[in-house]
């Protein structure tokens, strides 16, 4: 019965896990380019009271044996890179990455740290940087005085000067890993390199698989608040069960005590 | 007087084992791929009575009908003779992301574990940094066996072996898997065959030995069908009338002749039963609370004997 009371409150925790996953990604719904993060869960070892295939007679074995599971653990938090939809919002300076491939952002420590929020400005010397105020790298200046930045989907920047030429300033890099789900978020919608997300493999936009820059445009979220809440109903409603299990047990401790 | 505690001990001890297992279900029913259990008593007909009587030969196992014929005895304490893994496909549940694989009819995926290869049918999958196929526990995710090279059953021999290379490189990008399990990778428009998963059949679910992470370990006599090895049963290797395990009537997996389909963008959600759960549930806490209170009567009835004595 002990066991009973253990197993239930892995199932509790795991489900409050859940709870607290589904929590952070209906808190950042509205997050730009947010990546929502699911619950994996797995069971624990089983303890084998007779192993299948232990002997029963000379002659004979036990087809199955008998294992007793003690619970569940949470596998992972695994972060679902599939694209959000992209938002119209009009400003020259917000660009949205559709497809493959993250911006590389110099953190004040000098790290390099990857993001697909796009949504950018100019510092005060004319640097593109994010809305933290982290320069985008390779870094782009623009030159005072122009006019009119137009970015393309291979990610070339260009600016209108004062007498109406077109001017090239720089190329919008960007950056893939083979596990884009290994990468360690940080906040502040920035990823680091982990040993589990690869090297980071840098590129163009549009040539070797990378996705397009649109200018204009900012990735939403990808988080499905549909989706959210039934999984927050079902979690609730599994935590409860399991609580159920460690009355159960409860009672039947109680029952065993009254015994004498 | 005494038996009859034991026998009633006996009870409640497995009725709460039976409660670990559901336990064990409802802490699992949002595991991936997961298969409930259940527990089946037999009463212990092979008691210290029966022992003492028989020769030193083994019989071997009796008939339902010698069983029947031998004489009642008193004493038939309950034993857990087996829990079995219901194999009942689990609900599907559509997720969109490409790495989600969900197996359709009899098939699990071989993973490479560090004690060996174990078959699951959690297709939650990921990449690991060298862009390989991985299980949420950075398994190798194994494609299938190269013509003509023999894997070794021994797990050593596995890991340091062919098996590694059996690894399904699918690198940076989109891929696609279609329902045989082949798996392209697009990039650029362009489509381009990166690997195979090897989706292996197992004729007698019953041998398979839960082993925990959502994996399974294969006995022998599992039958493990592999496509390159289709039947492992082949009359020539194993005399059907001597065979140690008879085919199964009904295959809870689906029948092996039929190909397993592999979906992309689906999971298998585990196929426990809330309400089952529960049902059983109450119903393992009465019977334990029945066989407590037989218990007490048992003592009650001692302590009145005793009481006898007195007059």
């Amino acid at each position: 019965m002990l066991n009973t009371l253990n197993t239930a409150a892995t199932g509790m925790t795991a489900q409050s896990r859940q709870i607290e996953n589904i929590a952070n990604n209906l808190a950042n719904a509205d997050t730009t380019a947010f990546k929502k993060s699911r619950t994996d869960f797995q069971d624990l070892l089983y303890h084998n009271l007779q192993a299948p295939g232990a002997a029963t007679s000379a002659t004979t074995q036990n087809p199955t044996g008998v294992q007793i599971g003690v619970g569940v653990r949470v596998a992972g938090n695994v972060r679902d890179h599939e694209d959000g939809t992209l938002k119209p919002t009009q400003r020259d300076l917000d660009i949205a990455i559709e497809g493959n491939g993250f911006l590389s952002i110099q953190k004040p420590n000098g790290e390099i740290a990857y993001s697909r929020d796009g949504s950018l400005r100019l510092g005060a010397e004319g640097r593109i940087e994010t809305i933290s105020g982290y320069p985008v790298v390779p870094e782009i200046q623009v030159p005072p005085n122009s006019r009119e930045i137009h970015i393309s989907f291979d990610g070339r920047v260009s600016v209108k000067d004062e007498q109406g030429a077109q001017q090239e300033i720089g190329q919008i890099q960007l950056t893939s890993f083979a596990n884009p789900s290994g990468l360690q978020a940080e906040g502040g919608n920035l990823y680091n390199v982990s040993p589990a997300s690869g090297a980071p493999v840098p590129g163009t936009p549009m040539e070797g698989g990378f996705g397009r820059v649109f200018q204009g445009y900012l990735e939403s979220s990808n988080v499905n608040p549909t989706v959210e809440m039934t999984d927050m109903i079902r979690a609730q409603r599994m935590y409860e069960m399991n609580s159920k299990v460690i009355s159960t047990a409860d009672q039947m401790m109680n029952a065993l005590n009254q015994i004498r | 007087m005494d038996s009859g505690l034991v026998t009633s001990l006996s009870g409640a001890l497995a009725q709460s084992r039976r409660i670990e297992t559901i336990a064990n279900n409802i802490a699992n029913a949002e595991t991936v791929g997961f298969k409930e259990r259940d527990l089946v008593f037999e009463e212990a007909l092979e008691s210290a009575h029966q022992k003492d009587t028989r020769s030193d030969v083994d019989p071997g196992p009796l008939s339902k009908s010698e069983l029947l014929a031998r004489p009642m005895r008193e004493n038939r304490p309950v034993l857990y003779g087996a829990d079995f893994t219901n194999m009942k496909e689990g609900g599907m549940r559509s997720t969109g992301n490409s790495f989600d694989l969900a197996i359709e009819g009899n098939g699990f995926f071989e993973v490479l574990s560090p004690k060996g290869i174990r078959l699951t049918r959690a297709g939650n999958l990921s990449l690991d940094a060298q862009g390989q196929l991985v299980t949420r526990d950075g398994f190798l995710v194994l494609g299938p066996k190269a013509a003509g090279i023999t894997v070794s059953t021994d797990p050593a021999q596995q890991n340091g072996g062919s098996a590694s290379s059996r690894a399904i490189r699918v690198g940076n990008g989109n891929f696609e898997v279609d329902v045989e399990g082949n798996i392209s990778r697009i990039t650029a428009g362009a489509r381009e065959n990166v690997g195979k998963l090897s989706v292996v059949q197992v004729e007698n679910p019953k041998a398979l030995k839960l082993v925990g992470q959502n994996m399974f370990e294969a006995a022998p006599e599992a039958f493990v069908k592999t496509p390159d090895a289709p039947d492992m049963r082949a009359p020539a290797s194993v005399d059907a009338a001597t065979s140690p395990l008879p085919e199964p009537k009904e295959n809870p997996l689906g029948p092996t002749n039929v190909a397993p389909r592999v979906h992309q963008g689906m999971l298998e959600g585990s196929n426990v039963n809330p309400v089952e759960q529960m049902t059983r549930m109450i119903q393992a806490q009465r019977l334990y609370d029945q066989n407590l209170k037989i218990m007490q009567s048992q003592g009650d009835m001692t302590s009145r004997l005793s009481d006898l004595g007195k007059f």
